[in-house]
């Protein structure tokens, strides 16, 4: 009985063997790496200053009589400056100087630089910044939710990286080095190699019915092996 | 030191083995699981909460005293207009969060009440149904570890015993937790190893385990290395046959066997119906199994381990740790002895 145990033991894990050691390898690392370094936090600045309400000369009334239908009104800040940020009827979205009343223009190179400079919290230089605004260059990283955002990355070995939204001014979404990595451990985590992204496949299933059979034979094994030594069970 | 690795492999299973199998178990759920179910949302729809036109003039912003905001939302709760003043917050919305409410109309101080957040709860609901409490709970709030703001729960008389959980900062619906959402939510406590509400992944105990987890993967692969090397992981398609002289001391008989190549000679010999006593079933670690062989027969790290060296010098050697291509003449001592079936 445990001779036959211990042979398919051996056998099932000489075939799905190497799957526990990734499960494990990638497993380690998601747990090791703290989540919240891993989104990037550590790359953008929090502390803003408070918004400077008594410049906001532009009321809400006043947003609201010119963009009837405008909603998610926000008050906001761009570089320091107060600004509105709203979905207007045709749901585009909209920047208005909260001083003026004035309709901003989209983020041009020059201000995404700025902003990024001044978001990001350690010194490197950029390396490059693009503009992505249409679905055929969006990076697998990036919902197309987003678009169009400027794509700045940072002069730096883990290649920071922020998009910021060309309509808002925000930082929508980062990446660095160890989040990529993190999403290739997750890949093979759930062994989805496609796109990474179906818990559901059936190579998952598989794969995790034998390991929970192997996994078993294996606990039985132990079992015997600590708690029943002097059993002679060899067939 | 090959013994040191099944050692390990032993020990760190009986560590961590009912562990890893609630990891595969969870792990098949995940994959079987409906998803949608699972999020808790199968009756959740939306809330409409703006209204098309203002009743009265907004309050200009500048009119009103408050603390320094970093935010300002015109936030409609129901029909009505508010304004959300975020003085502190975090990345995520389930971090602390200090805010704010003021009516847009009067400027007076809101709250969202327990009148706003169970008309809210039941529109969110898809079907009709009764309130059976409605409660402003604080964190640490059991069902969502991770929320660290004051949430109202509002629990419903369905057949999944839904709650509500409506942020009392902004009205809007958090989630709805029902049977489905808690099984969900029990198998990623059992995966995360969660076990002391920490919300998340990042904990001492599951990177312990995770590390010994590895070392007992690796410590399995080791030993797959070893058992190839010794020609006993092999497809043997083409199946030799060894010719073997058995002599049987107990039974003072004399057997010539055919036994299969690219076994160990404990299988062989198991095959013929020569059971050789064993409690590891092959593993060389109880040394159980010991036969006498040509002493000039190569000696394995188990066979050093576990028999002396006047034993080994007499030719003694692990049945398990040796295939049935390397000898052709043995010594056993037989714990049952069928009759063997393959005579020549």
């Amino acid at each position: 009985m445990i001779r036959t145990i211990r042979k398919y033991h051996k056998w099932l894990m000489a075939f799905i063997g190497v799957q526990f050691l990734i499960w494990s390898i990638t497993g380690l690392y998601m747990v090791t790496m703290d989540i919240h370094y891993i989104h990037g936090e550590s790359l953008q600045r929090q502390n803003q200053h408070p918004i400077a309400v008594n410049q906001v000369n532009y009321s809400l009334s006043d947003l609201h009589s010119e963009y009837p239908g405008a909603h998610q009104v926000t008050l906001t800040q761009l570089m320091a400056e107060p600004v509105y940020h709203f979905i207007d009827k045709d749901h585009t979205q909209r920047l208005i100087d909260a001083k003026t009343g004035q309709l901003l223009p989209l983020i041009d190179k020059l201000q995404a630089l700025k902003i990024a400079k001044h978001q990001y919290t350690s010194g490197d230089a950029i390396a490059s910044v693009q503009l992505i605004d249409n679905q055929s260059q969006l990076p697998s990283e990036l919902a197309s939710r987003h678009l169009p955002v400027w794509q700045v990355v940072f002069d730096n070995v883990w290649a920071p990286t922020f998009y910021i939204s060309q309509n808002s001014g925000d930082i929508v979404t980062k990446r660095h080095f160890f989040w990529r990595l993190f999403d290739w451990m997750w890949r093979f985590h759930i062994m989805d190699y496609d796109d990474g992204e179906n818990v559901a496949n059936w190579f998952l299933l598989l794969i995790a019915l034998l390991g929970t059979l192997a996994a078993l034979f294996g606990a039985t094994l132990t079992y015997q092996r600590v708690f029943k030594p002097n059993s002679q069970g060899a067939n | 030191m090959f013994k040191l690795n099944k050692s390990l492999h032993k020990w760190l299973s009986l560590l961590v083995g009912l562990q890893l199998i609630i990891w595969l178990a969870t792990g098949l759920y995940f994959n079987l699981m409906d998803h949608k179910k699972g999020s808790g949302n199968a009756n959740l729809r939306p809330v409409a909460h703006t209204a098309g036109n203002l009743n009265a003039p907004l309050l200009p912003l500048k009119s009103l005293e408050f603390a320094p905001a970093k935010q300002v939302k015109l936030l409609w709760v129901l029909g009505h207009p508010y304004y959300q003043i975020t003085h502190q917050s975090g990345i995520h919305s389930y971090q602390a969060k200090q805010v704010t409410l003021l009516d847009a109309y009067t400027g007076q101080k809101a709250t969202i009440n327990e009148t706003l957040a169970r008309t809210i709860a039941l529109k969110s609901f898809k079907g009709s149904v009764n309130i059976i409490s409605a409660n402003l709970l604080q964190p640490p709030i059991a069902e969502l570890p991770k929320h660290e703001n004051p949430l109202w729960q509002v629990k419903l008389s369905d057949t999944e015993n839904t709650n509500v959980y409506i942020d009392s900062n902004s009205g809007r619906v958090i989630a709805h937790i029902n049977d489905d959402r808690r099984l969900r939510d029990l198998m990623f406590t059992l995966h995360f190893m969660d076990y002391f509400g920490t919300g998340g992944f990042n904990h001492w105990l599951i990177i312990l385990f995770a590390i010994a987890t590895l070392l007992l993967s690796m410590t399995g692969v080791t030993w797959l290395i070893e058992r190839f090397k010794a020609g006993q992981l092999s497809f043997a398609f083409k199946s030799n046959k060894q010719r073997i002289k058995v002599i049987e001391l107990a039974q003072q008989q004399t057997h010539e066997l055919e036994l299969k190549t690219g076994i160990s000679l404990f299988d062989g010999l198991a095959a013929a119906g020569i059971a050789l006593p064993s409690n590891c079933g092959g593993g060389g670690t109880c040394g159980l199994c010991k036969v006498r062989c040509n002493e000039n027969t190569q000696m394995t790290d188990a066979d050093k381990a576990n028999l002396s060296n006047s034993k080994l010098e007499q030719g003694y050697r692990l049945a398990c740790q040796h295939n049935t291509a390397e000898v052709t003449e043995i010594e056993v001592r037989s714990r049952t002895f069928n009759k063997p079936k393959n005579k020549p």
